[in-house]
């Protein structure tokens, strides 16, 4: 089944068929000799290579409908026993290419987040509002559908799964299972139509949800609304300087152990917002989710270890060598607390 | 006389005497029976609500004639007495609450009062959360390795191999606070510097 699933929901012939020609060209193109001894194991790379381009074409559809059309969303997110409820609006301006976005909490008083191209501004009530520098709203959709998720990294697999139905609509479900078990699943359905995202699921090997986004309406338009156009016009904050009171790069600790697919993003010293405590910090991703590890001086009042979890998002600190080494993360609870045991002191030279 | 008699006394009170009965008992009544007749009676009609509960006078003047000869130590009238020199006073609360009283009616008093009421309430406060520890042992169901209150609503969980039940101070809190913000705006600062390194590679290429 795993070798052509993509027969089981050839519903839209015209659409489908250019993914599915460049398959079997690819796979034509890979039959080398050493591989053409068919094992099983070629077999199936080849489905997952079948789905992958299969998974592209969905995606891409998803990156075009997030970047490139006009729409407003209702969205809930499910995070435990946590639920919060948001307005999603988006449009894009053609003639300018420029994209405006805006997110704001359906309950009054939360932060309201306002995308203008690349600056993201958050404005809170009573609060100063600030802005980044970014692509994309980071709240309940991964940036790396903004990019090109197809190309995650080979720690993934695409699954596509037969259309159902959500809210109404025809959607098509794209699993995107870790290879190791190491991190959650992620899935994701599709909106047949327009391309967007109608569910989005953090889920475990078990296959139980941990966290989840709903969409619960959706209108297009062909052009922006009014009020999106407006926020061509709004005054927004400019990008705060990416630097947070960092300094050189630390290699005073050593990962022994990471799931597979995480690569170092950055590493630093920095006071940490709030508390101003000084910490050793790494930033670790797989593309899909992001780990950041902390190693600060101890508190004499922690007990180790603490394992804290909400919805699919980990907090493991615990004491280790005589530093308090903390994970945070959308990882497994038992997968943060193995990195976390792993950090190693790097012995000066 | 006997229980026996008495309950007969009882009996006829509330009728239910035949006529024999109550010719024997009659003749048997001596002069002590007669006053406990007289008694019982009197609770008959006062649970019938038919009498007005006379009290003599005399009841409080025995009571009166009886603390007449005990003598309070007088206490010296200091007009600086704290509260140790009024508790000192046999009638220490009445004089207490007049000088609270008249205390509160002044300027500085009234907001006093108010201190005195919050404090209080705040003591309230502490006894009720050190009576609601964490629940140890048996009540817990699952390996939960923290009973930690929810910190930005992060519930506890179990994991493999942790046996401990650590209770996060606030020290340990406000850190835990203080790292979940710091992982939200470094993810968020993660993406300005992506942003930046491909704006330098464009330009690189420009």
């Amino acid at each position: 089944m795993k070798d052509f699933p993509s027969f089981k929901h050839i519903r839209q012939p015209l659409s489908f068929l250019l993914p599915f020609c460049i398959t079997l060209f690819s796979a034509s193109v890979l039959s080398q000799p050493g591989l053409l001894a068919a094992s099983p194991i070629v077999a199936t790379d080849q489905g997952a290579t079948t789905e992958k381009v299969n998974a592209a074409f969905w995606l891409g559809k998803l990156k075009n409908a997030l970047t490139k059309t006009n729409f407003q969303a209702g969205i809930v997110t499910l995070k435990g026993e946590k639920t919060e409820s948001f307005q999603w609006a988006h449009g894009y301006v053609a003639d300018q290419n420029i994209e405006i976005e805006k997110v704001a909490p359906l309950i009054g008083g939360g932060v309201t987040t306002v995308r203008r191209g690349n600056t993201v501004a958050f404005i809170e009530p009573n609060k100063e509002p600030y802005a980044v520098t970014s692509p994309s709203i980071r709240n309940f959709i991964p940036p790396v559908f903004y990019k090109d998720a197809a190309s995650l990294s080979d720690s993934y697999q695409f699954v596509l799964v037969s259309k159902s139905q959500i809210a109404g609509r025809s959607a098509q479900l794209i699993r995107i299972e870790s290879i190791s078990k190491h991190v959650f699943n992620y899935w994701v359905w599709i909106d047949v139509i327009s391309g967007l995202p109608l569910r989005l699921a953090f889920v475990d090997e078990m296959g139980e949800v941990k966290e989840q986004v709903l969409m619960t309406h959706l209108s297009l338009n062909n052009e922006p609304k009014p009020e999106m156009l407006a926020v061509l016009e709004m005054d927004l904050p400019l990008p705060a300087v990416a630097e947070i009171a960092t300094q050189a790069e630390t290699n005073n600790w050593q990962m022994t152990w990471l799931p597979d697919g995480f690569k170092l993003i950055k590493s630093d010293r920095h006071h940490v917002s709030i508390s101003r405590e000084v910490s050793d910090y790494y930033l670790y991703s797989d593309d899909l989710v992001e780990i950041s590890i902390y190693v600060q001086r101890p508190l004499d009042s922690f007990k180790s270890p603490i394992v804290l979890k909400d919805g699919a998002t980990s907090f493991v600190m615990l004491r280790s060598s005589g530093f308090d080494v903390t994970v945070v993360g959308k990882v497994p609870a038992e997968v943060a607390y193995q990195i976390a045991t792993n950090v190693k002191r790097v012995q000066p030279q | 006389m006997t229980n026996k008699n008495n309950e007969s006394l009882s009996s006829l009170l509330d009728d239910e005497l035949t006529q024999a009965e109550l010719e024997a008992m009659m003749s048997e009544l001596e002069q002590d029976e007669a006053e406990t007749f007289g008694r019982y009676s009197l609770i008959g009609d006062v649970l019938r609500n038919e009498q007005e509960i006379v009290v003599e006078s005399s009841f409080s003047a025995n009571i009166q004639a009886a603390i007449a000869d005990i003598e309070l130590e007088p206490v010296p009238q200091e007009q600086n007495s704290d509260v140790v020199a009024i508790t000192a006073h046999p009638k220490w609360h009445q004089r207490f609450a007049q000088r609270l009283t008249s205390f509160g009616g002044s300027n500085t008093g009234k907001g006093m009062g108010q201190l005195a009421i919050a404090a209080s309430v705040a003591l309230v406060a502490v006894v009720g959360v050190s009576n609601m520890a964490p629940q140890t042992g048996d009540n817990v169901p699952s390996p939960v390795i923290s009973t930690v209150p929810l910190v930005d609503g992060i519930a506890p969980v179990s994991a493999d191999g942790l046996k401990q039940m650590p209770t996060a101070d606030q020290v340990t809190q406000s850190r835990i606070n203080a790292l979940m913000a710091d992982h939200k705006q470094q993810l968020r600062a993660s993406d300005a510097d992506e942003e930046k390194e491909s704006e330098e590679e464009k330009e690189k290429i420009d």
